[in-house]
């Protein structure tokens, strides 16, 4: 219909499928996410560190540049499981300062204006909503986080060849097991922060001290009672354990690795509750 | 007209207290007005329809869908526009509308296209490219009937539309829902406590009051009774002149100690009345013809039976 006929008419035409709808979502919000400079110099810098893996991996299999450089790379670092480790906790870091830059208004723009009653109203659950939120930012810290990761892996076994690659398989899936993890609880914790305040400042306040606070509270009990279990109250300590179980590395803190998965998914399960209780159209009052 | 919506015995519960209490009725008007004064339920009548609140008893059905079991198949075919600010912000009004039509299953292009359409519909279209969150009250509600309607449902849920607008554009919200109503693509429930805006475009109305339903009325078919409406007001006791109309064949009833309002049967007419005036000595001092406005429907649905409010 022409835009000058101005009557209401009904729409006849195909439907997208059911199950795509929720990447309605992530396409908006991606789409207003990298309008901010800042965000988009800051996603690009994520890159640098994959990047300067990419370049010692390639240095460890050069003979010629390591000959010109007059360097011995594999004397200085070894590529195995504490060099994955290692890339591991930086990407890890970027992709919680990411989760800052992002998160705070995915769910609590919506709430603040009422905009959970239009998304509602439609043939679009709250699943699906929570789903479409979530893919935003699992989209996002994936391209810095696992993809990265195995893209390294997958280069190295490349050059060393299917020996290495079988012998050190554990490397891959714990990388990718690994990130899913931290990535599963940025996420969580950042929507259940961002579902119950209104506010940037207070959203990106709370998460930063649920990540820095048990930290100093773990190092107080540690210190006083001469235990590691303090290590029980903080995420990414625990995250820490489970990526040293996963990479066969020695984990720091020394807790157990049951403990640890448990207490992670007992968080994830409190931040779900939250997400249930507040992504409705309206409150019941 | 088909039914519309049905309500079959439904009962809402929110926080333990009963909100609706077994609504039962069919609706099958055009444009629906839904009326009651304030905690009468509408809002969460319009709630359960959606599927907002889960029914605690019985069930309802739009368009011959319950909302028991058919929730995303009435959720495709219904437009809601909510009684409260409802936006994002940060997106133009084209963006945001084209955004709401994509969650409707429209495709990317088609949902562009259509927003458009419907910017220009509602008069918004020289004003599509401005933020929404800098818009005024007034563009926010039309805006929030174009996000409703962008996909062409078949049932266009309206939450006090014309609140807060300016009279021009009160008006011009009117039009709008008078030209969907007309247009016959779509059925319309309107809830409003503005009973001049119900009865300038509704043609059957539901009034709900302490969470049942008070009265159900077919506007329509009652415009196009001829009851015959006489109002009078008079100098006396209008007690004997009141019996003598009675007399005539005539209903009555005195409302206040000096007016009588009196429907005329087929072959009284004024004339007839002034003679039963002369007979019992009494002066009518005025006399209009006067059907009952939606205002004495809804007077009379909120009146207890012993009279008080």
């Amino acid at each position: 219909m022409a835009v000058f006929d101005q009557t209401f008419t009904h729409y006849a035409g195909p439907k997208t499928p059911e199950w795509s709808r929720f990447l309605i979502v992530p396409r908006y919000a991606v789409r207003s996410v990298f309008q901010s400079r800042l965000f988009t110099g800051y996603f690009m810098g994520c890159f640098l560190c994959p990047l300067i893996y990419a370049i010692i991996i390639y240095l460890h299999h050069n003979a010629e540049a390591i000959k010109m450089l007059r360097i011995n790379v594999s004397e200085i670092v070894a590529i195995d499981n504490a060099f994955f480790q290692v890339f591991m906790t930086i990407q890890g870091g970027f992709a919680a300062l990411l989760t800052l830059f992002v998160a705070a208004p995915l769910v609590s723009r919506d709430l603040a204006n009422n905009a959970l009653a239009l998304y509602l109203c439609r043939p679009f659950s709250r699943a699906e909503y929570v789903l479409g939120k979530m893919t935003v930012l699992l989209g996002l810290l994936s391209a810095i986080t696992w993809i990265p990761a195995l893209l390294l892996f997958a280069f190295q076994s490349f050059l060393v060849g299917g020996s290495w690659l079988a012998s050190n398989l554990y490397i891959g899936v714990g990388m990718f097991v690994g990130f899913w993890i931290w990535l599963i609880l940025l996420t969580f914790t950042a929507l259940a922060m961002s579902a119950i305040f209104k506010r940037k400042f207070a959203i990106n306040s709370l998460l930063v001290a649920l990540y820095i606070i048990p930290m100093i509270l773990t190092g107080m009990i540690n210190g006083i009672f001469d235990t590691e279990l303090g290590g029980l109250l903080s995420f990414n300590l625990l995250t820490n354990v489970v990526w040293a179980h996963l990479l066969h590395r020695e984990p720091q803190p020394d807790v157990p690795l049951g403990a640890a998965v448990f207490v992670l998914t007992t968080f994830v399960a409190i931040c779900f509750f939250i997400l249930t209780r507040r992504v409705r159209a309206y409150d019941e009052v | 007209m088909s039914n519309v919506i049905e309500l079959d015995r439904l009962a809402v519960r929110l926080g333990g207290r009963p909100i609706l209490k077994h609504l039962t009725g069919a609706l099958s008007g055009g444009c629906i007005g839904l009326l009651g004064p304030n905690g009468a339920g509408k809002t969460t009548l319009i709630h359960t329809l959606l599927g907002f609140h889960a029914p605690h008893e019985g069930t309802a059905r739009i368009n011959g869908r319950d909302i028991r079991s058919d929730l995303r198949a009435i959720r495709s075919s219904v437009g809601y526009m909510p009684e409260r600010d409802a936006f994002i912000p940060g997106m133009s009004c084209v963006q945001f509308v084209r955004f709401m039509a994509e969650l409707s299953g429209l495709p990317s292009q088609a949902a562009l296209e259509r927003a458009h359409e419907a910017l220009f519909f509602v008069g918004l279209g020289e004003a599509r490219y401005r933020p929404v969150d800098t818009y005024s009250l007034g563009m926010k509600q039309l805006a929030k009937l174009a996000q409703a309607l962008v996909h062409g449902p078949e049932l266009l849920i309206l939450d006090e539309p014309t609140n807060g607008l300016d009279p021009p554009t009160r008006k011009r919200m009117l039009d709008l829902i008078r030209s969907i109503r007309d247009g016959g693509r779509s059925r319309i429930l309107l809830s409003s406590h503005l009973l001049l805006d119900v009865e300038q475009s509704c043609d059957e109305i539901l009034i709900l009051k302490d969470g049942q339903i008070a009265a159900q009325y077919d506007l329509e078919a009652e415009r196009k009774l001829n009851h015959r409406f006489i109002e009078i007001e008079v100098n006396g006791d209008p007690t004997a002149f009141a019996g003598g109309v009675a007399a005539l064949g005539c209903e009555y009833a005195m409302t206040g100690t000096r007016r009588v309002k009196v429907v005329l049967p087929e072959g009284i007419d004024v004339p007839d009345l002034y003679a039963v005036a002369a007979r019992t000595d009494l002066q009518i001092r005025r006399l209009s013809r006067k059907r009952d406005s939606l205002e004495d429907i809804f007077l009379k649905a909120m009146e207890f039976e012993d009279g008080r409010f």
